[in-house]
């Protein structure tokens, strides 16, 4: 089920928010929240549930365990095993495709005599964000960063909370666990105008501007080959601001989503194109996932203790993984080592970047950063080589042609990513002019809902 | 609070509108009228009267500059079936007509379907029961129902490489289901949950909305992503004609014909036994028809024989009478070429897949000439 679908409008939402501040304790409450959760998740391919269920059951036992036990092997024990069982998951069904072909490809590139088969995996939705969330909970209660809950349908309601289930944020158990203790005493009231705010901003990035920006560029991109060098720079654009306002949106609706059921949760983008360097790009692009690479892959690693070359090669290791993690394609891989060379260079070259004025920085960062878009989009290297060449050896012919509300809709989105404030530094007050204004936007939204093709959130392949 | 209400407006809005005839919101009669799932293709004893009906192929391509507009009237009976009111009530008739959207008259006015047609040729009672996919059973209910002993059962059969209507087995219907588990005699309250269900399907707002944004979608606001599964053609003389774009495709594939010829023969054999006779009628692609007469031609597949025509062959070859549209309609289509104007002289509407009321009436004189041919 999706936020931008009509049975999460009509049936969905209503009902769960309804019958949520219907029930006053905090138990039940859990309950209703997992019952959803998994609701939510099985209107996907309910057989998936189990392994969410498989995923928060061990977690748990293992959070308990961690809770009760002092002795180092048995605390060892209880965080090995657990993260083992969930990356075995997320490496099976995101990654054993993607081992098997890459295998055979160079098997087929060294001519050896061997080929892997094996049946065609589904991708779980969501198993990436899923699987983070009860890793980072293992983690920090290994390093005594939280106490883990006793109550199984607290940590349960954690991990398949709705709004945050299948596409992130990566909500940690620290940043919650005060609201989903207090999830009894929440005001009903309270959250209200913030959260469809929230949620109404979210809709519209999504729907009007993301998904207008998708129409464009979709039948353009579907061969690279038939750009011209104004239509592919053209194309880049679309993508950057389009992936932009497809995530965030998400994110503001999943917020939105968290204030209506009294739970805060935290920022995920902070206008990241407005960044001065590529290391600030990566403090503001999915805040979630990129602090939870700093704090769980990082520093492990080492971060930046010893030598120079050690860092580098820390910064290189976590971002060539976190564009594993964005999906099973060497493509990503390549976007994540592109962003690593990036955060190098910048190290190595601060002095001198951070010497000049601001808005050529602003502009030289997210140039670099539109770069590594075209990896990021391209369903192949062959893709991607077509994309840029188009882009760098100059081809006359006509800009994308029959989009000019294409235009008009990239105009609008540059100011806005560049210039404008993001949902969190916005002033959420009820005042008429922009609750009218936001509910016109939303009709619209709606209207784009009904009478457009179903269009998933980017990040839900991921 | 003003988001949650935009929800609510816009729930109760859909559940309004879901309950006004579909007639409101169609482009034309086949998308208004049809029950897929009940027992009868149409809805019983309707009147669909448009004057702003236009082809599929404009619809389905978003190509609003391809569409032309005509004045159309599609009445059916109480049997569902496109046929004046009574016909069904009459009974006896000289000839009963099965088949796709090309025998039911999809564009075509209540005047002008080939039952409509051949009735008019031969002065007989032809009932249309065209439209519908119906099974064995079906079949030989309505024939007996309606066709007088000794009749003619017309299977118009389309170019479409599989077996013509569905495969032989007993298929139970909606309303049909509903009554073996509510109550056999509880017909009306089965008619209502239908009308429900056949109303909840169908979202107005959903087709407004889609509407609103095929505007936009039109190559200059935005790209137009219909665009694709229409292709744009021109005739030799320059007059434009659209074609659906799968049917290029199929026109080089090599289908089997035996499934087909299998099918017929087995149908012949059963309605025999009902004292009924059979005739075949091949009704060919429009891209089959006029690929010779496209600038550039299309010279078709390299293959020993079309399909229709080995399909024809092996009917004949059975000893089931046959009327193979093909070469009969590529031959009107070529001495129509040059007459020009908005689809004139053509035999397919340039802007849907159908044939038009000229291609309806040559098929109904090639149809009574060999029905003439199987009198005793």
């Amino acid at each position: 089920m999706l936020f931008n679908s009509l049975p999460f409008l009509y049936g969905f939402l209503p009902l769960t928010y309804l019958v949520f501040w219907r029930l006053k304790g905090k138990q039940s409450r859990y309950v209703w929240l997992t019952l959803t959760g998994y609701v939510f998740y099985a209107f996907w391919n309910y057989r998936f549930c189990a392994l969410m269920a498989l995923s928060t059951v061990v977690s748990y036992l293992a959070g308990l365990g961690l809770r009760t036990w002092t002795d180092p092997q048995r605390r060892r024990l209880c965080l090995i095993a657990p993260v083992t069982i969930d990356l075995c998951l997320l490496g099976f069904f995101k990654y054993a495709n993607f081992a098997m072909d890459t295998a055979n490809r160079v098997a087929g590139l060294l001519h050896l005599p061997f080929y892997l088969s094996g049946p065609e995996i589904i991708l779980p939705v969501g198993i990436s964000f899923y699987t983070f969330h009860t890793i980072t909970y293992i983690v920090d209660a290994y390093r005594r960063t939280i106490t883990p809950t006793r109550n199984f349908f607290e940590f349960s309601c954690y991990v398949s909370l709705f709004s945050q289930l299948v596409a992130g944020p990566i909500v940690r158990f620290s940043q919650i666990e005060r609201d989903l203790e207090n999830i009894d005493r929440g005001d009903r009231r309270a959250g209200w105008a913030l959260g469809w705010s929230f949620f109404t901003i979210g809709m519209v990035k999504k729907v009007l501007i993301a998904d207008t920006i998708a129409a464009a560029i979709n039948p353009a991109l579907a061969d690279v080959t038939t750009l011209s060098t104004s239509s592919a720079w053209l194309c880049l654009l679309g993508y950057a601001y389009q992936i932009y306002f497809d995530f965030s949106g998400y994110s503001d609706m999943a917020v939105g989503l968290g204030h209506l059921f009294g739970l805060r949760i935290p920022q995920n983008f902070n206008s990241p194109y407005q960044a001065l360097d590529i290391s600030d790009f990566w403090r503001r692009w999915h805040i979630s996932l990129s602090t939870c690479l700093r704090d769980y892959l990082y520093i492990p690693l080492g971060g930046n203790r010893g030598p120079r070359w050690m860092a580098y090669r820390n910064v290189m290791i976590t971002m060539l993984l976190g564009g594993l993690w964005h999906g099973a394609s060497w493509t990503f891989v390549a976007w994540g080592g592109y962003h690593g060379a990036l955060l190098m260079a910048y190290r190595l070259g601060r002095r001198h970047w951070d010497a000049a004025p601001a808005l050529l920085r602003r502009a030289g960062t997210f140039l670099l950063v539109l770069v590594g878009w075209v990896f990021f989009r391209s369903t192949s290297f062959p893709m991607a080589i077509d994309w840029l060449e188009r882009m760098f050896a100059w081809r006359p012919a006509p800009a994308l042609s029959g989009a000019s509300l294409f235009l008009l809709v990239l105009a609008v989105s540059a100011a806005v990513a560049h210039f404008g404030s993001n949902t969190f530094a916005m002033r959420h007050q009820p005042r008429p002019a922009v609750a009218v204004s936001l509910a016109v936007l939303f009709a619209l939204g709606l209207l784009v809902i009904y009478g457009g093709p179903r269009m998933p959130f980017l990040y839900f392949q991921f | 609070m003003l988001v949650p209400v935009t929800i609510g407006c816009a729930f109760a809005a859909d559940l309004t509108l879901r309950m006004l005839p579909h007639d409101l919101f169609s482009f034309r009669a086949w998308e208004a009228t049809r029950t897929p799932g009940e027992d009868a293709p149409f809805l019983p004893n309707h009147r669909y009267h448009s004057d702003r009906t236009y082809g599929n192929l404009a619809a389905v391509g978003n190509l609003r500059a391809f569409r032309q507009y005509r004045s159309v009237t599609f009445t059916t009976d109480e049997l569902g079936y496109a046929n004046a009111p009574d016909l069904a009530r009459r009974g006896g008739a000289a000839a009963i007509v099965f088949g796709s959207s090309f025998a039911a008259g999809s564009e075509l006015g209540d005047d002008s379907t080939l039952a409509a047609q051949l009735a008019r040729q031969t002065g007989r009672t032809v009932y249309n029961a065209g439209g519908g996919d119906p099974n064995f059973a079906e079949i030989r209910w309505l024939a007996r129902r309606l066709v007088a002993p000794g009749g003619l059962v017309i299977l118009e059969y389309p170019e479409r490489g599989d077996v013509p209507f569905i495969t032989p087995v007993h298929v139970t219907h909606r309303t049909a289901r509903c009554r073996e588990v509510i109550a056999p005699r509880l017909t009306g309250v089965c008619s209502v949950l239908g009308w429900l269900a056949r109303h909840a399907a169908v979202s107005p707002l959903q087709i407004l909305a889609q509407r609103g944004l095929k505007l936009l979608q039109d190559d200059r606001w935005l790209p137009n992503p219909y665009a694709g599964t229409v292709l744009q053609a021109r005739l030799r003389d320059g007059q434009g004609m659209l074609f659906l774009a799968q049917e290029r495709v199929a026109f080089h594939l090599a289908a089997p014909d035996a499934p087909a010829v299998r099918y017929v023969r087995w149908l012949d054999r059963k309605l025999g036994r009902e004292n009924f006779r059979v005739l075949v009628v091949l009704v060919p692609r429009k891209y089959t028809v006029y690929a010779p007469l496209l600038d550039p031609p299309d010279p078709g597949p390299d293959q020993s024989a079309p399909y229709l025509d080995r399909v024809e062959q092996g009917l004949r070859a059975a000893g089931i009478p046959v009327v193979n549209l093909t070469a009969r309609f590529r031959a009107a289509a070529t001495a129509a070429l040059g007459r020009g104007g908005a689809g004139g002289g053509s035999i397919y509407f340039p802007d849907d897949t159908h044939w038009n009321a000229a291609g309806a009436a040559l098929a109904a004189r090639d149809i009574a000439r060999t029905w003439g041919g199987l009198e005793p």
